[in-house]
């Protein structure tokens, strides 16, 4: 009977770990700042080693970042209690960059990363900046990106509200094993992987979507 | 002469001996380190791609950052950053693919150690938009050779690794990524490497290449993949199918 009620306990445990909705939570976010939030698209900045610098407008994808910000704008707006609203300008604290890779080897493998800066011994975001990392091939084998694809764009907007989506408080959508893209539920959240070149699995909630997903809504802070 | 080193040894104090005991490994422990934090050949390190990030210079953040501060009310004490990503996954099961991704990391690994850091030492990349650090491994366990520069007869060598904490003049910064987790020092990891020439220092091939023991299997220390287990990763299973690895590289 005890080994039961021990076997019943471990499950419970392991449900409760495994549970994608909420999304988990970081410890930071842009709370605790100004409720409007500049972006920009600025230079690269110094001379790479891997990657060309690009410019985002220039590669037709501005409109695809712009849609993800506004999407969030919307949210906090709407969705949640944040309040924070995303406006785009120049000499803004939060960069986005998009890179081409041309060593995809030694160069980054992620589709996209967000380095995020908290003021030391705090909780709140002083800057941040996204970068794509066009080109490249991750870690699993495969091209993150076919810009040749009708979902190209779409994906581009989900990456970038999954990026934005890291400065707002919330964390990757845990993976377990055994199971197609980590056994996390298609469309439940923007914190899923990216599944297949291009997300071609559609694990992260299809674009245009007004808003951002519940699961999400529920963990932004 | 045997009885003469049975009475010297009877009066010595059995703390005496315990205290001979603890120094003679650590002394031996540090003797037979033979990498060296400070060799200048090291700032090769600072260059690799690895350790490059598109963007402005820390040290300006920093400034940007301490500038905006005070308005906000913010006890400035420097920057904490965190580089998060959108991890990739696979439509076919995650085990079966990370098996082919471990099988061809073998092939193309110039070096396999198991082995754990014993000492670090952070730097600015040479682009100043990233922090990277040096750590010394003592090698456990070699069980793929560099064919370029053999490290068989080494007990440790240099990897370096993005992440880590420097005292600027314009504040502290603490880098913290999570597809490349800091090395502990004294943990146990087991890593598939590649060779830097210029530097005679070894790097990580990808965020998948480093595994943490946990307990009797080997974790990916890639947060986000820390969960999945891997068939036929458990210790000393791995270690052991290693040269079977090997064998079936073209």
């Amino acid at each position: 009977m005890r080994t039961l009620a021990q076997i019943f306990s471990l499950l419970l445990i392991v449900t409760v770990v495994r549970a994608e909705c909420p999304t988990p939570q970081t410890y930071y976010s842009w709370t605790g700042g100004p409720n409007v939030v500049l972006y920009e698209f600025p230079s690269a900045g110094p001379p790479p080693t891997c990657w060309n610098n690009e410019s985002i407008t220039a590669l037709g994808i501005d409109s695809d970042i712009h849609a993800a910000f506004q999407q969030w704008t919307y949210a906090n707006q709407q969705q949640n209690t944040t309040g924070i609203v995303f406006n785009f300008t120049q000499q803004a604290p939060f960069r986005v960059y998009a890179l081409s890779v041309t060593d995809p080897v030694s160069c980054p493998h992620s589709a996209a990363d967000t380095m995020i800066g908290l003021y030391g011994g705090t909780s709140t975001v002083a800057v941040a900046s996204t970068t794509f990392y066009l080109g490249s091939i991750n870690s699993l084998g495969f091209a993150n990106f076919d810009p040749t694809a009708d979902n190209y764009h779409s994906f581009i907007q989900k990456l970038m509200d999954h990026e934005i989506g890291h400065t707002m408080g919330i964390f990757d959508q845990p993976g377990t094993d055994g199971v197609p893209c980590l056994g996390q539920t298609a469309g439940e959240s923007y914190m899923n992987a990216a599944c297949g070149t291009n997300d071609s699995a559609n694990n992260m909630p299809v674009t245009p979507m007004l808003g951002i997903p519940d699961c999400d809504n529920v963990s932004v802070h | 002469m045997k009885g003469r080193i049975s009475i010297y040894l009877r009066s010595i104090p059995l703390a005496w001996l315990l205290a001979l005991g603890v120094a003679v490994p650590t002394i031996a422990s540090f003797a037979q380190t033979t990498s060296n934090l400070a060799d200048p050949k090291l700032k090769a390190n600072a260059s690799i791609a690895q350790h490059d990030r598109p963007g402005p210079p820390i040290t300006q953040l920093l400034v940007e950052a301490h500038a905006k501060a005070q308005s906000r009310g913010v006890s400035w004490k420097g920057l904490d950053f965190v580089v998060t990503d959108t991890p990739a996954a696979s439509p076919a099961p995650i085990e079966t693919v990370l098996l082919q991704v471990y099988q061809k990391q073998a092939c193309q690994a110039d070096a396999i150690i198991v082995g754990h850091p014993i000492a670090s030492a952070y730097h600015l990349s040479s682009s100043g938009t990233s922090v990277y650090g040096d750590y010394i491994v003592a090698i456990d366990t070699l069980l793929k050779d560099n064919q370029a520069s053999s490290i068989r007869l080494r007990s440790d060598i240099i990897v370096t690794r993005p992440g880590g904490s420097l005292s600027l003049p314009e504040g502290n910064v603490n880098l913290e990524l999570l597809a490349f987790p800091r090395l502990q020092v004294n943990v146990t990891y087991f890593q598939y490497l590649r060779y830097i020439q210029q530097s005679g220092a070894y790097q990580a091939i990808d965020d998948l290449s480093t595994l943490v023991a946990d307990g009797n299997r080997w974790a990916i220390t890639r947060k986000g993949f820390s969960n999945v287990v891997i068939p036929g990763f458990t210790r000393p299973s791995l270690e052991a199918s290693i040269s079977k690895s090997l064998t079936s590289c073209k």
